[in-house]
């Protein structure tokens, strides 16, 4: 119902008096329904643009964006983003930017309460309900944005590197907590960052991306693993110091350093099997 | 900004216990004209009904407020120049902030607007004099038509520009949570673009304050701008100065009021 497809999709911007940028070049890929897809790759692959063609604010050139076997047309609440830099309404209290979405619906205010106030307290906001962004850390503004998308009970959930511009300990809370909130309400997910180890930790499948123009370079899946090893069970710092989990994030790292035109070196180096074999 | 607002606000009651005392150089700068009036009309070197002295001024004014000149008070006069006032700018406020909202939001209504609008805004004021006659005539109506022309113009560019500041990333947002175009432009544009309205709002005023004067010099019976042009015609100058102040009263209180009004919807949305 809500799997996500880029078929063949081409997006390439014009400029004027030079050569149109192709920012995605014949990509194609499928996000089952409820997988949590990662994509990485070094900035300018294109992995925004992927991002916004699915959230319908942006079109292809060419090809096709299906969510839910439905072409995308225009942005909608099936489809909540969580963007990079939050984009919170500043004139808004957490309690009105949490419930804009149900407002957005119809919902009363005495409706829209329950739902909020659940959220509220999910994401830890409790006692800053009436406080404005600005009055709150980048930690708290990054769960008021996500909780305002979790609180529409979205199909499809589109993060934007949203853990970017957070400090090494509020990522890591936010990054337990994303996993605790997937597994008691699975989605489909489609997360972009540029941290590998993040990547790795929480998604089923790593899609590594190459620069300019933006192709798919490899999907790594992690998902078998996760499963094997109970990830979900353990601390996020014991999880980092699985050999597994070092050899895979490692196996990353060399597919975006390596360059495109010398595809052989990584194949030698690592052959595709060794993903398969800590499945 | 969300960063400059914290900061304006952890910084803001270490400024209201100091407030800079600049008030006595501001009383400096008056005194120093009047002094300099007062002298050059005192001394001899133009006659008094060319220049006359503040005292003068100042004795003309008050006599104005008890006694009718030109069929009214002057607090009379002010007050129907008040009126005219208040109905231009509102409708030029009722009518510009949604235009230049739309014209924000919507690409292909600025492309309709815009080259119309940049025309027609060059034309001063004192210009629709003759046809805000013509089509309104010389009670409110052709009054109010140049007040328009002048408060127009700035409430209709700074909510275009107040809406095209907006981050992008906001309607985007508001977008994918749903939201229809009316609330994204209730909701998003107009909060977003509020301080620029707010701003645009208060150089109108001004304009359409200054653009009334000009309108009641020439089509009108009653009026601040008629006193001037009645104590003119009679040879009064401390009158037509009288007048002069009045005008600059009443300006600069309009400006206080727009000014105060406009911080406390800075202080209101800042949140703080």
């Amino acid at each position: 119902m809500s799997a996500i497809s880029f078929l063949d999709v081409v997006r390439s911007f014009d400029r004027v008096g030079d050569q149109p940028i192709v920012a995605l070049d014949r990509v194609s890929l499928t996000v089952a329904e409820r997988e949590f897809v990662a994509i990485v790759g070094p900035s300018g692959c294109g992995k925004t643009t992927l991002l916004r063609l699915a959230a319908g604010l942006d079109f292809p050139t060419a090809g096709r964006v299906l969510v839910g076997e439905r072409e995308v047309r225009a942005p909608g609440p099936d489809r909540a983003v969580v963007f990079q830099q939050f984009a919170l309404f500043p004139w808004k209290t957490v309690r009105e930017n949490i419930g804009f979405g149900l407002k957005c619906r119809g919902m009363s205010a005495r409706d829209r309460e329950v739902p909020v106030e659940h959220y509220i307290g999910v994401m830890g906001l409790g006692g800053h309900e009436d406080s404005y962004p600005h009055q709150l850390s980048g930690g708290m503004q990054q769960r008021v944005a996500i909780a305002r998308s979790y609180v529409l009970e979205p199909d499809v959930l589109l993060m934007d590197e949203p853990f970017g511009s957070l400090d090494a300990q509020t990522r890591i809370e936010m990054q337990e907590e994303l996993i605790r909130l997937a597994r008691v309400s699975p989605r489909t997910v489609l997360f972009i960052t540029h941290s590998v180890e993040e990547a790795v930790y929480l998604a089923d499948r790593v899609v590594v991306m190459s620069r300019r123009p933006g192709r798919i370079r490899e999907v790594v899946e992690v998902a078998g693993l996760r499963r094997d090893e109970a990830w979900q069970d353990r601390p996020i710092e014991e999880v980092l110091d699985q050999e597994s989990f070092i050899h895979l994030r490692s196996y990353i790292w060399k597919l975006l350093r390596d360059r495109p035109g010398d595809h052989g070196a990584i194949e030698r180096l690592e052959p595709k099997r060794t993903v398969r074999s800590v499945r | 900004m969300a960063h400059d607002l914290t900061l304006f606000a952890n910084t803001r009651p270490r400024r209201r216990s100091a407030p800079p005392a600049l008030w006595p150089y501001s009383l400096a700068g008056f005194l120093a004209l009047f002094s300099l009036w007062f002298a050059v009309a005192h001394s001899g070197l133009m006659p008094a009904r060319v220049l006359p002295g503040p005292d003068a001024v100042v004795a003309a004014f008050f006599r104005l407020m008890r006694e009718p000149f030109a069929g009214f008070t002057l607090q009379q006069h002010l007050l129907s120049s008040a009126i005219r006032f208040a109905f231009g700018f509102l409708i030029a406020a009722a009518v510009g902030v949604p235009l230049g909202l739309v014209m924000g939001r919507f690409r292909w209504v600025d492309d309709i607007v815009s080259p119309v609008f940049e025309a027609l805004r060059f034309v001063a004021p004192i210009a629709w004099v003759p046809f805000a006659a013509l089509w309104f005539g010389t009670g409110i109506g052709g009054p109010i038509l140049i007040i328009f022309s002048g408060a127009f113009p700035p409430c209709v560019i700074n909510a275009y520009r107040g809406a095209r500041l907006v981050e992008p990333r906001l309607i985007e947002a508001a977008q994918t949570l749903g939201a229809s175009q009316w609330r994204i432009i209730t909701e998003i544009l107009i909060p977003g673009a509020v301080p620029a309205i707010i701003a645009g709002l208060r150089i109108g005023a001004g304009l359409g304050w200054q653009s009334l004067i000009g309108a009641e010099l020439i089509v009108v019976s009653s009026g601040i701008g008629y006193v001037i042009v009645q104590g003119q015609s009679n040879l009064a100058t401390p009158i037509v100065m009288a007048g002069m102040v009045a005008i600059g009263i009443v300006g600069f209180v309009i400006d206080v009021l727009l000014r105060t009004f406009e911080h406390w919807v800075r202080r209101k949305w800042s949140g703080a």
